[in-house]
């Protein structure tokens, strides 16, 4: 069947099985940040955002994307640089083996963008569905809010305003 | 303490980590798929003991897009082992690709190859097999008892008593125990059971393979050990070891699981015989049940000391479950022992005894920790006993008796990975100052044995001390290249395997230590066969101690090059030049920059490449330390524990990159803590995983876990690179004693039994008449 | 990998499109809501799917009496972000939201789905406590209590919305679960809900679930709450009675007995945290 939506901020168009998952159709388009990590929904490490929220795509079927938005990893970054999550988890130590990143980077970017200023509850509950088996969560944890500090004094950014973009 | 570093000590950024975060396409699972790849599916056994009478693959064969059916009737029948350790390996040559006779629910009976991974997953139901169903093996003590059916009843030579289901033995004696426990003020035995744990790398176990243009056979694995997997396939499938490439990508998390060889036969087969691309990765459920845990324990425990808390006697027996197959069961079980007894070295009668039973249950092998976690969870909770008995306060029984620098002990050469082991002086302990900075920041002197309520909570602290190996001593080998580029850049080619410790980066700051150069300037190769020397591999906690060694090694012949060509450039004399800041510096200030050293040397006068190789064999395996402290609350309706705070202070020596040190600590505290709490594989009574799967199996998430906190001490190892220990391994084997610990603290209860879950210490607690109407 | 026996995908713009795409196939199409349960668990038989995501059915509505009409298509996320959902009855709903699944189930699991698949659920516990009827469709719109829906025995439907009724003057809920972990089925969870007039418990709403089967209200217990005033004492009665009238089973996860006995201690949690709730502080 036919698909169209924005995947990292660029349109697309393509055929895909019916039967066919959200992490199947993004990895055979080649975002292969989201990682097939359990193939039903209990590890994270598939997260994208979809409309600005961060969802299992492993769970989802291919047609329930028509006409939204999604961003992965690898449309986190722009053309001035990482994106501020990403240059936090990097320098907090918050990535071991980086299989688990991105989807961890996307619930992360879902949470900023709804509570700019977490709290380490708050973080701990945004990510609680994502499993890292390398960190203890540490420091992925004081990266996220390290994140949120740097948006934070980077740029005012106006209320309702998406984190990042995509 | 120690020398002043530049490169050396500070958080660099991790060298793979700018492509992590953006999602590249690093893992084996993202690499393009080549055309005309197959896809293997694998069928298992649903039985736990059984003997294949027929097997029909015809339907599967007849199935459009199957393009290769493996079974144990074409395939090689050669035993092996799927330990990926040094040659010849210690561990028994019990296992074939295909077996007639399938020893566990979840052994190999077919595997499929096909275009799509739907095909080959279609054509494994339409494969007919007929089973002889036998009596299982389904426990340590129906392995051991008279008549037990065998696991293994085939000709096994090298397996230590197949005949009686023994797997492996091992043992150790110093002294006179039994008269030690004897004339012992006070005594204490405890038997401490383990249960099946599984590694869980968010990855599971992945393969790719394919023919090169020279028709040489390339696989592409998530593994721990690409050199012992190309020499493990060479020799199970008959090919040259020259005509087999292995490469590492990045993987996603290994923790021992990946130093098995499981699923290259497989690959290497299928390409072999079809000459087409093939892929395979492991189910998650697969990956549970199929791959392997954690060996389960029954260790018992004596302790025997005088009065002023001396421990006169020390006295260890470990029966280890291996399951199905051997693979590591020698050298897991001697491990048990020659990580844990060190620890206490005063006590001048020591006995160790350790048997590794086969059972037809899931198959055990390396898992971080490897036989300390069991071994120093029997020892830390006699010790807590022993402190009972004694009145004493545990921190001071433990500082009274631990080991200490310029101390050793008999179990050092007594015992050592399956076989003696290396004399060895321990040249740097801190343990003294991890066991002060843990216990004050804890809040030990305050909450120790208040037994605080709170409703129906009750809380208690407790802690444990730990040690464990920096690589196996004399066994272990690795090495690294260094070559100049042009810009003053190098290459570093190693053989260590980084999957996901940050081998790459810790590495790469020792090279640019010694060569005066920043971490940006180091590009780090790891593990490709054709293209990095030599490594033994990610286990035993060696790669920074003896993979460093080996690049510290190569960097300082490196180094002299440099120096010897600055000189000629400078004309002043070698030994007055330093190094430092891409740069090399006579006394009178004149000075040469690498990269002008590089164009010279590559295109100038003296024409030659600025290179070096080297090894490294380590002679001693200096231990790390930690001290490790909790503080818990435990719900005396539910039982539910709940770790509210978690402190390790450890002594790993230099840490090269203090932050991946302590993201090393953590990772294996939480893996610790959730092994102790709530992970279970779940054999039920006919053998069968039940905990296959995260939903069911359950690993810590963010809101189990308290903001673990390391402390790192200072503290400098003579022998290791820049004074570095290892540290990826100890912090695992803390959170079973220091919980159990801490919850005697809290309630009175000594939990023996893994893991603790709240069900466990809720009828413990009904046990000692202890409920919530106490409040 | 795609669940490969699905042949069909539909988008339906309305719900009698979905119910006309439903009856087609003799059970072979199924309807789907945010889709986290039926990729994994997809019945055997099913080859066609309707999504409801064109429906016009993710709206949260306010009533004029206080009731509370839910979209069947509003995800979990979309109701624990609206103010009268989660302050409901003394926020009962709210706090169960809370605690199912993590954000990323929450983001796309929706209500609707949730009633129909009936199963592992922290959410059906609440809503029984609460006294929901549900919206069907079926070629015409009908109101069916949720006590009555989970009985079970209707034919092809499509559940439109979950309507709550308004907050009973003077009552109070809560909700509790117990898991192994943070995020994991609940062993036991429970959720209880009393009316009371002049100190006087006048309906009570008892419900237990485990996490292999949907919670079920328990009258024995409902019926030592209801004429007694809400006192340490009655609590400790309706402890017991939740012992005695609830038989949980045991699994390889936990035993009968632990589940009993966890049974008890829910329904304990529940009705001390409905005493601080209620009016005054409780009796």
């Amino acid at each position: 069947m036919r698909l169209s939506f924005t995947l990292n901020g660029g349109s697309v168009e393509t055929d895909v099985a019916p039967g066919a998952t959200l992490m199947e159709l993004l990895r055979g388009l080649g975002a292969v940040s989201v990682k097939d990590g359990c193939a039903r929904g209990d590890c994270g490490s598939c997260a994208v955002l979809l409309d600005g929220r961060a969802v299992t795509a492993c769970l989802l079927f291919a047609g329930q994307v028509e006409g939204l938005r999604i961003t992965t990893a690898e449309g986190l970054a722009d053309e001035v640089g990482l994106h501020p999550l990403q240059q936090a988890l990097l320098e907090a130590g918050g990535v071991q083996c980086g299989f688990c990143t991105p989807g961890i980077l996307m619930a992360a970017a879902d949470l900023l963008e709804r509570e700019p200023e977490p709290t380490e509850a708050q973080v701990r509950v945004g990510l609680a569905g994502n499993l890292c088996r390398c960190t203890g969560y540490v420091k992925i944890v004081e990266a996220v809010q390290d994140a949120a500090a740097m948006m934070a004094s980077a740029t005012p950014v106006a209320e309702g305003e998406e984190v990042g973009h995509g | 303490m120690g020398e002043k570093f530049e490169v050396v000590g500070h958080n660099e950024r991790k060298v793979d980590g700018t492509a992590l975060v953006q999602g590249k396409p690093v893992f084996v699972a993202d690499l393009p798929e080549r055309a005309g790849t197959l896809h293997l599916a694998l069928k298992t056994s649903p039985h736990p003991h059984a003997r294949i009478r027929a097997i029909d693959t015809s339907a599967a064969e007849a199935l459009d897009g199957v393009a290769l059916v493996m079974t144990h009737e074409n395939t090689p029948d050669r035993p092996y082992t799927t330990a990926g350790q040094g040659y010849p390996e210690p561990s028994p040559y019990d296992t074939r690709m295909f077996s007639p006779k399938v020893r566990f629910i979840g052994d190999r009976v077919a595997a499929v190859a096909a275009d799509t991974l739907e095909t080959a997953r279609a054509a494994l139901d339409l494969i007919h097999v007929e089973y002889e169903v036998l009596e299982p093996v389904l426990s340590i003590d129906e392995a051991l008892a008279d008549g037990a059916p065998l696991v293994h009843d085939e000709p096994l030579s090298d397996a230590w008593q197949a005949d009686r289901n023994i797997a492996a033995y091992s043992e150790a004696v110093a002294g006179d125990v039994e008269a030690g426990l004897a004339s012992a003020d006070a005594s204490v035995d405890v038997t401490v059971e383990t249960h099946y744990g599984q590694h869980a790398p968010i990855e599971p176990h992945v393969v790719s393979s394919y023919l090169d243009e020279h028709d040489r056979l390339v696989l592409v694995s998530s593994t721990q050990v690409p050199f012992h997997a190309r020499r493990i396939i060479g020799y199970l499938l008959d090919v040259p070891v020259h005509r087999i490439r292995v490469i590492k990508p990045r993987i996603g998390g290994g923790f021992g699981v990946k130093q098995e060889v499981l699923l290259e036969d497989l690959l290497a087969l299928t390409t072999l015989r079809t000459g087409r691309p093939a892929s395979m990765i492991y189910t998650r459920e697969q990956e549970f049940y199929a791959s392997r845990t954690r060996h389960p324990m029954r260790v018992r425990m004596r302790l025997g000391a005088d009065a002023d808390g001396t421990i006169q006697a020390i006295d260890m027996d470990v029966i280890s479950n291996t399951g199905a197959y051997g693979t590591h069961s020698l050298t897991v079980l001697s491990n048990v022992g020659s990580k844990t007894l060190p620890m206490y070295n005063l006590a001048p009668n020591i006995r160790f005894i350790g048997r590794a039973v086969y059972t037809n249950l899931p198959v055990a092998g390396a898992y971080r920790g490897y036989g300390a976690t069991q071994g120093q969870y029997a020892m830390e909770v006699a010790i807590d006993q022993l402190a009972g008995k004694l009145g004493m306060d545990p921190l001071e029984v433990r500082s009274k008796n631990h080991i200490r620098e310029g101390g050793t002990s008999p179990i050092f050469r007594e015992l050592g990975e399956g076989r003696e082991g290396v004399e060895q002086t321990i040249g740097s302990c801190e343990l003294p100052a991890c066991i002060e900075l843990g216990a004050e920041r804890i809040g030990w002197a305050n909450k120790r044995g208040q037994r605080r309520r709170e409703g129906s909570w009750v809380y208690g602290v407790g802690m444990s001390i730990h040690m464990q190996g920096s690589g196996i001593p004399l066994i272990d080998m690795a090495a690294a290249s260094i070559k100049l580029n042009d810009d003053g850049s190098i290459n570093l080619a190693v053989g260590a395997t980084d999957l996901g410790t940050g081998s790459d980066t810790v590495l790469g700051q020792i090279a640019a230590e010694v060569i005066g150069i920043p971490l940006a300037k180091v590009i780090v190769t790891s593990s490709d066969t054709d293209l990095t020397p030599f490594d033994t591999g990610a286990y035993a906690s060696s790669t920074t101690y003896v993979s460093g060694t080996a690049v510290r090694k190569a960097a300082d012949e490196v180094r002299g090059q440099l120096v010897a060509a600055a000189a000629e450039m400078l004309d002043a004399d070698p030994a007055e030049l330093e190094v430092a800041d891409e740069q090399i510096t006579a006394p009178d200030g004149r000075s040469v920059t690498l990269e002008k050293i590089a164009l010279r040397s590559l295109y100038g006068a003296n024409q030659h490449q600025i290179a070096a190789t080297a090894s490294s064999v380590p002679e001693v395996s200096p231990p790390p330390f930690i001290a490790s402290f909790a503080e818990v609350a435990v719900d005396t309706d539910t039982g539910h524990i709940h770790v509210l705070d978690y402190v390790v202070a450890a002594d790993c020596g230099t840490a090269v990159h203090p932050r991946l040190a302590e993201g090393q600590v953590e990772g294996a505290v939480a893996n610790g803590i959730g092994y102790a709490l709530s992970e279970d594989l779940a054999i039920d009574d006919r053998g069968r995983a039940r905990g296959v799967d995260f939903g069911r199996y359950k690993i810590p998430v963010t809101l189990d876990l308290p903001m673990i906190e390391t402390v790192l001490v200072d503290s400098y190892d003579p022998t290791g690179p820049m004074g570095a220990k290892s540290i990826a391994e100890i912090g695992i084997n803390a959170p079973l004693p220091t919980i159990a610990n801490a919850v005697h603290d809290a309630t009175g209860i000594w939990l023996t039994q893994s893991p603790y879950t709240a069900e466990r210490v809720w009828r413990a607690l009904r046990e000692e008449g202890i409920d919530a109407s106490e409040v | 990998m795609s669940v490969t026996q699905i042949q069909q995908y539909d988008r339906p713009s309305s719900v009698d499109a979905a119910w006309q795409l439903l009856q087609q196939g003799d059970g072979a199409a199924q309807l789907l809501g945010g889709g986290t349960d039926l990729v994994v668990r997809c019945p055997p038989e099913v080859t066609a799917l309707v999504d409801l995501s064109d429906a016009g059915l993710r709206y949260v509505e306010s009533t004029t009496d206080g009731g509370l009409r839910l979209g069947a298509m509003s995800t979990f996320t979309d109701l624990l972000e609206h103010p009268a959902v989660v302050t409901h009855t003394t926020g009962v709903l709210g706090e169960m939201l809370a605690q199912v699944g993590s954000v990323l189930h929450r983001n796309s699991a929706t209500i609707g789905g949730h009633v129909v698949r009936s199963r592992l659920s922290d959410v059906l516990p609440v809503l029984l406590a609460l006294d929901v009827t549900l919206l069907l469709y079926d070629g015409t719109e009908r109101e069916l209590g949720i006590g009555e829906y989970l009985d079970g025995g209707l034919g092809p439907h499509v559940v439109v919305e979950i309507r709550i009724p308004p907050r009973v003057e003077g009552s109070a809920a809560a909700f509790t679960r117990f898991a192994r972990t943070a995020f994991d089925h609940a062993l036991v969870n429970g959720c209880c809900r009393v009316d009371v007039r002049d100190g006087v418990i006048t309906a009570a709403r008892v419900v237990v679930g485990e996490s292999s089967a949907v919670g079920r209200r328990v009258p024995p217990v409902e019926e030592v709450l209801v004429g007694a005033s809400l006192t340490p004492e009655t609590i400790d009665t309706a402890v017991a009675a939740t012992r005695r009238a609830v038989d949980l089973h045991g699994d390889w996860i936990a035993s009968a007995e632990y589940r009993q006995h966890l049974a008890g201690v829910v329904t304990e949690r529940c009705l001390r945290t409905v005493a601080e709730r209620l009016p005054g502080g409780g009796a």
